[in-house]
């Protein structure tokens, strides 16, 4: 497996486009997170291994802005951002795919891909005219060109299989790829069978063929292993050790996420 | 590199999007609702020499008029995941406060205006209920249901009245040979139609009732959506009621009474859920005639209310079942 397209390798070149350093988050007695430095790298995917309770999770909340950090700060192209809400992360250009995909059953393919960003005229904001043919045509496209088999732009999303629904999240998380830099994916392939689970990886590379840091949360290590080009293992909200995700074997992996390691290899 | 190991992308073309339009028009639940409304019109005529003729069916559109204008307030409401049962109170206030008001000398025009702006202000105490108390609609607006009855009948010190003024009954008026409620009943559904289905807010109250917390990451403000379409949902209430008030020409407290249940059976028939994120404006317009078609053309087959109310019950029950059949039929 050495066709892994990485420009930057592993930070040899050129700063991290997104840094965390000192990140701390604790929920009343638990430590989240604590003390957390990560590097995520320009077109770069960064696997994130751990047990449950690791703190993966919230760290990805962190950048997305929906959880706040107790202490630490985020850094991007080197200058240190606020990232408070939702809002904050999406303007820098970081998306999250949650868990749960948050898509919306009852609305179609091109009305998930669109939500909140739908393109209207006449009226101003809310109360604009929906443009639905453009949504049709423009979601139609960018399916098309992540190689995404639907049938129908106006199929409602609550039909498709989870695969399909995956690739749906994904299409609306790179909709608007001149804005983008990062995605955040926790657990992507977690409820999908073997053949749906191989073609969002091939969509993931796809998209980070095209440009994007990812991000990625994960049981399966050896998928895991595949897809990134380093692997960050957390364990009780600590960062434990990177890797090279050529370099290292899923019993190193499995090793880490169970003892932990007394020698971090520094910030990731 | 192995780029091309995915086949290309399945034809998006206009004939599949077409033929996936086509088979959720013909399988949709309006259609087999406007069957069944066509083969219940067809029994009634068929038993009844009276049932199609103009007549009649300008009546059941008058029925159906103050119906739908209520019913589409609550569909708005279960499309954003709420519900609102206090509607029937909400008109009965609303008709009392516009006719009293108009008894004790307020112009007309001025005590309908006010008799609307009191619809609104009930649909946006519900909304506030649910939204800043967190309290469950069904509870809420159960007990504004019982709130509102009380209110209407301290207005009226209990006691119904009739107002003989031809202005006050304008909604008993025919214009061009069409009941002025039907009018409208075409104002409320092009403007909903429009706002719902046309409109960014519209497509957010779908998004808001069919997942409130991806509707949350995806930025919107839940609670100010919902406060919205309850205070809009006011809006109707207050139209209906001042309408129904006209219809009656009289200040009645127990105006409202059994409306639940027919504005209800109607929004559920044409395809609204209580999961929300579903309804729309026409299954609500078929389901309202549908229902009160039923209630009519059984009210002139001598059979008595207390039996159509049961039948209608039954029907909403039917609906909901139908609604949410399991994929492989019932066990």
């Amino acid at each position: 497996m050495n066709e892994h397209a990485s420009p930057n390798g592993n930070g040899s070149n050129g700063s991290p486009l997104l840094q965390l350093r000192g990140i701390c988050r604790s929920f009343g007695p638990v430590r989240a997170v604590h003390e957390v430095d990560v590097d995520l790298h320009r077109n770069e995917i960064l696997g994130i291994v751990g047990d449950n309770g690791a703190g993966k999770s919230t760290l990805m909340k962190i950048i997305a802005g929906t959880v706040s950090p107790d202490s630490g700060h985020i850094l991007m192209n080197g200058e240190q951002v606020e990232i408070t809400t939702a809002q904050d992360s999406r303007r820098l250009g970081i998306e999250m795919i949650y868990q749960d995909l948050a898509l919306f059953d009852n609305l179609d393919v091109a009305a998930n891909v669109f939500i909140g960003r739908e393109p209207t005229r006449g009226l101003p904001s809310l109360l604009g005219f929906l443009e639905r043919r453009r949504m049709h045509r423009e979601a139609a496209a960018l399916l098309e060109r992540l190689n995404i088999m639907i049938g129908s732009t106006r199929l409602p999303v609550g039909v498709l299989s989870g695969g399909q629904r995956q690739m749906v999240a994904i299409a609306r998380a790179v909709a608007f790829e001149e804005n983008n830099h990062v995605l955040l994916m926790d657990e992507p392939s977690a409820a999908l069978g073997a053949t749906e689970s191989a073609t969002v990886t091939e969509l993931i590379r796809d998209i980070r063929r095209d440009g994007l840091s990812i991000m990625i949360i994960s049981h399966r290590i050896p998928e895991v292993l595949d897809l990134a080009d380093r692997v960050m293992v957390m364990k009780r909200g600590e960062h434990v050790a990177t890797l090279d995700a050529r370099a290292t074997s899923v019993e190193e992996c499995v090793n880490l996420i169970v003892a932990g390691a007394p020698d971090a290899t520094g910030p990731a | 590199m192995t780029a091309t190991a995915t086949p290309p992308g399945a034809p998006l073309d206009s004939r599949a999007q077409a033929a996936a339009r086509a088979r959720r028009i013909l399988l949709g639940q309006h259609v087999l609702l406007l069957i069944a409304l066509i083969l219940l019109g067809t029994y009634f005529t068929s038993r009844l020499d009276f049932f199609l003729t103009s007549q009649n069916v300008l009546t059941i559109l008058r029925f159906s008029a103050v119906t739908f204008i209520v019913a589409t307030g609550f569909t708005l409401v279960l499309i954003g995941g709420g519900l609102d049962l206090s509607i029937g109170s909400g008109m009965a206030v609303v008709g009392v406060t516009a006719g009293k008001l108009f008894q004790a000398g307020v112009p007309l025009v001025l005590a309908f205006v006010i008799g609307v702006v009191v619809g609104i202000a009930i649909g946006w105490v519900n909304g506030f209920i649910v939204t800043r108390f967190r309290i469950n609609p069904l509870i809420a607006t159960l007990a504004m249901l019982f709130v509102l009855l009380g209110a209407a009948f301290i207005i009226t010190d209990g006691r119904s009245q009739q107002i003989r003024d031809d202005g006050f009954r304008f909604a008993r008026e025919n214009v061009g040979g069409v009941p002025v409620p039907v009018f409208f009943l075409i104002a409320t559904a092009v403007l909903s139609v429009v706002l719902l289905h046309s409109t960014k807010v519209g497509r957010h109250l779908f998004a808001v009732g069919g997942n409130p917390d991806a509707a949350r990451q995806a930025a919107m403000n839940v609670d100010r959506f919902r406060l919205g379409m309850y205070t809009v949902a006011g809006l109707y209430t207050g139209i209906a009621g001042v309408l129904l008030a006209s219809d009656l020409g009289a200040v009645a407290p127990n105006s409202g009474r059994n409306w639940e249940l027919y504005v209800a059976t109607a929004v559920f028939l044409g395809g609204a859920s209580l999961t929300g994120g579903r309804g729309s404006v026409l299954g609500t317009l078929i389901g309202v005639v549908f229902v009160r078609t039923l209630s009519n053309g059984l009210t002139q087959m001598a059979v008595r209310p207390q039996i159509v109310l049961i039948v209608v019950g039954t029907a909403m029950i039917l609906a909901v079942a139908f609604d949410q059949r399991p994929k492989g039929g019932f066990r």
